[in-house]
């Protein structure tokens, strides 16, 4: 088959493409800024430039190409070729960093996903079925169980990154309703790989244990039984690739790749606590908890960091994945506790979790 | 010394009466006589040990039973076919595994299956003799050999790392040990298959090993501290390992890695930093937890420890380290070859109670200061049971070394003697340390400088140590002051830092067995708390059943 993938250079895409390659699939790439597609433990993906028909077997070629712009700023002849050559889509692009401006989430998760849809729609004689990555955070901020049919709950949001991936969400639904054959797939939080935690893109979790770790914020508004689900990049990207190989099987459905042990907050402090340089972060409920109490240093990481992921802490959703065992089966070879003390060995190894100051 | 063969049946008849109830209605399928007697150590305090085979189907309690007989004293052990027999296949099958596997076994069960190999049969020797084809001498010999050189190459590896965070007592006491060991092996691999340490000093002339090599091993052994640096002397150390064949051992700090330890925990309360260590915890004073605050899993010890600004501060900061690990905190690792298994033990702090020891052989001391008729005392209940039962321990320990010293002495074994003197005073120093609380116990290498630097001991005591800790034994004469020496430092330390203990003498046969009496009024509260018993003078963890029989063992 020949795949167009969508952020190729990103975790999920990177993985995918790696999997899919070796399965003996052409890929091509579309990237934002013509770079080089590197997997998560640094290797790099040899590939060369895609000029329109057909690649052969295994083979990665990459299109400069922007979600932003109508046509996705290809020249319409290679916008035509790519769509009639191309037999599946794999949109992964996103903006996942937090605290950005809002009209960036809806430019590339909202509208970059309509493009996409109108691609995979409009090819003449069929449509390309489409595989989309979603996350689970479109549950919102409602507690209670979510599961792979529940999407409208009314929910509310707690960041712009949610709401634009559940508007976008929203777009593949309706072009599901319109005859798009479609599957979405709901990862939870990416971490490092389940074998030793390698990661190579340190973001949301990284982000704010960075912080709370090295002693720089000590004190989170939060619950100690609310529940984060993180899962390892190898088998979110081994579910993906699923997902894709039994298309049909799994058409029409949302696949969750959620753990089976979500990590209440206390058990994460149980964690930090195993390494000496680690502070723990103490969560303190809400209407109790004010940040202008704070000074300097500590009042300007809170601002600027912490508080973009208030939310998490104090949710408590229930993630389940019983239908997506159909399609994908295995479990994270490593999860909960085991799972979060390899991300966090790995990221003291590699220094970025580090103290900057050694007084306690 | 050999007792001749007629004898000893007569003293095995007498046992076998004396222990109807046991005996009386089943047969052995062999008896054999095992120790020190039957290897052709021992002198005229050696004990009588005599095993008998039993093969009923019925699985005993290793529980000797104690005879005096002919003014000897005499050991029956009744152990059955089966166990034996698991017990050799189990060494049989480690030696086809590798050093690995071997180092595993509990030198409890190599001791027991050397014996058994080494044994004088009094009947029926060709069952014995059937028994001890399933592991055989060559075998065996091997695995002797195997065990001690790993138990070398890990006490030299330890020895490294205390040098390395610039500890250079332990780091003396730690290579002497693993040069000792390494010559254990290597007379092991010559036929001296023997276990006990005390007889090396004999085992060595056996083997006729070099007299030249042996020369500069007793010489590296009895080397004063001032005579040379620590790090010379780990050069010599390292280069006697080597002679004796063990490899794996060297002067590069790098290798000394800082591990984590299952069950430890750091916690911030307010500006303290606080270590959990299963249920003990622990509170670092600043200079500690800035130190503690700087460590990485996996990394070398002197990158943890480096301070840029000055050396004073990274010598702190391994002093800090040191501690660590000695508190059980941290683990010490080998460059890529896992934990040094060499000082497994997480002990502790003395208990903050003032001048005097808190435990003593009959329970807990109430504190002086207080008026109170009840006290809660400054320790979980665990903790003081586990500390008892370690004090006995120690105790006995004592009692032993004096034995083997006094039977040293009369037989002018001086070599003997003045291995048997410094294992009574390290054992005595373990009684000092379980006093304040200092559970687990350091390893015996550990104990001297433990009580030195843990405990208030004055200087004249601190001076008699030191004597019987280095002193060379050139006379009889010599010998008996040392010996004599060495009782003043025992009681001294039995009594540190409070009322003397009861029973007041050690000496008397009723005081000493109303200690051990108080002993089994330990392992009641211990086992009822499911503390951790000593399994041996090494470490690790017994069961009950067995601090019972070490316990029956010592009522002499």
């Amino acid at each position: 088959m020949q795949i167009l993938v969508t952020g190729a250079s990103g975790l999920v895409g990177a993985e995918a493409i790696a999997r899919l390659l070796k399965a003996g699939h052409t890929i091509v790439a579309l990237v934002h800024s013509v770079g080089n597609i590197v997997t998560n433990d640094g290797t790099l993906l040899p590939s060369r430039p895609y000029t329109g028909g057909r690649g052969n077997p295994g083979e990665l070629l990459t299109v400069k190409g922007d979600l932003q712009q109508d046509g996705l700023g290809l020249d319409a002849e290679l916008y035509r070729q790519l769509q009639s050559s191309v037999d599946r889509v794999l949109h992964s692009a996103a903006l996942t960093s937090f605290g950005r401006p809002e009209e960036r989430y809806e430019a590339i998760n909202v509208a970059g996903t309509q493009r996409m849809i109108d691609f995979a729609m409009k090819k003449p004689g069929a449509c390309i079925p489409f595989i989309y990555i979603s996350t689970m955070y479109v549950c919102g901020e409602r507690p209670g169980i979510f599961s792979e049919t529940a999407f409208d709950r009314g929910q509310s949001f707690g960041s712009p990154y949610e709401a634009s991936k559940f508007r976008a969400e929203s777009l593949i639904r309706k072009a599901q309703d319109n005859g798009l054959p479609t599957v979405i797939v709901r990862p939870a939080i990416i971490v490092g790989d389940s074998v030793d935690g390698t990661m190579r893109k340190f973001d949301t979790i990284y982000a704010v244990y960075r912080i709370t770790t090295a002693g720089l914020v000590r004190t989170i508004p939060g619950d100690y039984g609310a529940t984060l689900d993180i899962v390892p990049i190898d088998w979110v990207a081994d579910g993906v690739v699923a997902a894709l190989e039994n298309f049909s099987q799994a058409q029409g459905r949302t696949l969750h790749l959620c753990s089976d042990q979500p990590l209440a907050l206390r058990e994460i402090n149980d964690v930090c606590a195993l390494f000496p340089s680690f502070s723990v972060p103490r969560f303190v409920p809400g209407h109790v908890f004010h940040s202008y109490g704070m000074k300097g240093l500590e009042k300007r990481y809170y601002d600027e960091v912490i508080s973009l992921y208030e939310s998490y802490f104090r949710r408590q959703t229930v993630f389940v994945r019983d239908s997506t065992r159909d399609i994908f089966a295995k479990a994270p070879p490593a999860q909960g506790k085991e799972l979060l003390h390899k991300v966090f060995s790995y990221a003291v190894k590699v220094g970025y979790f580090r103290r900057t100051t050694h007084e306690i | 010394m050999s007792l001749n063969h007629s004898f000893l049946l007569q003293l095995w008849e007498q046992s076998r009466q004396q222990l109807y109830a046991q005996l009386g209605q089943r047969q052995p399928s062999a008896v054999f006589l095992e120790g020190s007697i039957a290897e052709g150590f021992g002198n005229e305090r050696s004990d009588i040990d005599f095993v008998a085979i039993i093969d009923d189907g019925t699985e005993m309690a290793t529980m000797p039973y104690i005879l005096f007989l002919e003014n000897r004293r005499v050991e029956v052990r009744l152990l059955s076919r089966e166990r034996l027999q698991r017990e050799l296949l189990q060494v049989k099958e480690a030696l086809n595994a590798g050093i690995e596997s071997v180092a595993q076994i509990s030198w409890n069960q190599l001791e027991r299956c050397q014996r058994f190999i080494g044994c004088l049969p009094i009947e029926n020797e060709a069952y014995i003799k059937s028994l001890q084809d399933l592991l055989g001498k060559e075998s065996l010999g091997r695995a002797v050999a195997l065990w001690f050189e790993d138990f070398a190459r890990q006490t030299g590896r330890y020895a490294v790392a205390m040098l390395a965070l610039e500890q250079d007592d332990y780091a003396r006491a730690w290579i002497k040990t693993s040069v000792f060991h390494a010559a254990k092996s290597f007379v092991a691999q010559r036929g001296e298959r023997y276990l006990g340490s005390k007889w090396l000093s004999l085992q060595l002339d056996r083997a006729q090993v070099d007299k030249k090599l042996v020369q500069r091993f007793w010489d590296f052994y009895t080397e004063k501290s001032q005579d040379s640096s620590a790090i010379d002397y780990l050069h010599k150390g390292i280069a006697l390992l080597e002679e004796f064949s063990v490899s794996g051992v060297e002067l590069n700090f790098e290798k000394v890695l800082a591990d984590s330890r299952a069950g430890v925990s750091t916690w911030q309360i307010g500006r303290h930093l606080h270590i959990l260590r299963d249920e003990d915890i622990f509170r670092l004073d600043d200079g500690s937890a800035r130190v503690w605050r700087r460590i990485i899993w996996n990394t070398p010890c002197i990158q943890i420890a480096h301070d840029k600004r000055s050396a004073q501060a990274t010598t702190d900061a391994k002093n800090h380290l040191a501690d660590f690990s000695r508190a059980g905190l941290i683990s010490l690792c080998w460059g890529g070859e896992g934990e040094i298994r060499a000082r497994q033990l997480g002990t502790s702090c003395p208990l903050l109670t003032g001048k005097a020891a808190l435990i003593s052989v009959d329970g807990a001391r109430l504190s002086a200061s207080s008026p109170a008729g009840i006290q809660l005392l400054p320790v979980p209940a665990r903790r003081l049971a586990e500390a008892g039962v370690e004090l006995t321990w120690a105790n006995i320990g004592v009692e032993n070394s004096r034995e083997d010293s006094e039977g040293a002495l009369r037989s002018g074994q001086l070599r003997v003697l003045q291995y048997t003197l410094q294992r009574m005073i390290q054992t005595a120093s373990m009684v000092a340390l379980a006093g304040y609380g200092i559970t687990p116990q350091p390893p015996l290498e550990e104990a001297v400088l433990e009580a030195l630097r843990l405990l208030p001991l004055n200087p004249s005591l601190v001076e008699a140590i030191q004597r019987i800790e280095t002193e060379s034994i050139h006379s009889r004469e010599q010998g008996q002051e040392l010996f004599e020496l060495a009782g003043q430092i025992v009681r001294e330390l039995r009594q540190l830092g409070g009322d003397e203990q009861f029973p007041a003498s050690f000496d008397t046969a009723s005081g000493w067995c109303e200690t051990v009496m108080y002993g089994y009024d330990w392992i009641n509260l211990a086992t009822h708390l499911n503390a951790r018993f000593p399994a041996s003078a090494v470490g690790g963890r017994g069961s009950a059943e067995e601090a019972r029989d070490l316990l029956a063992s010592s009522i002499g």
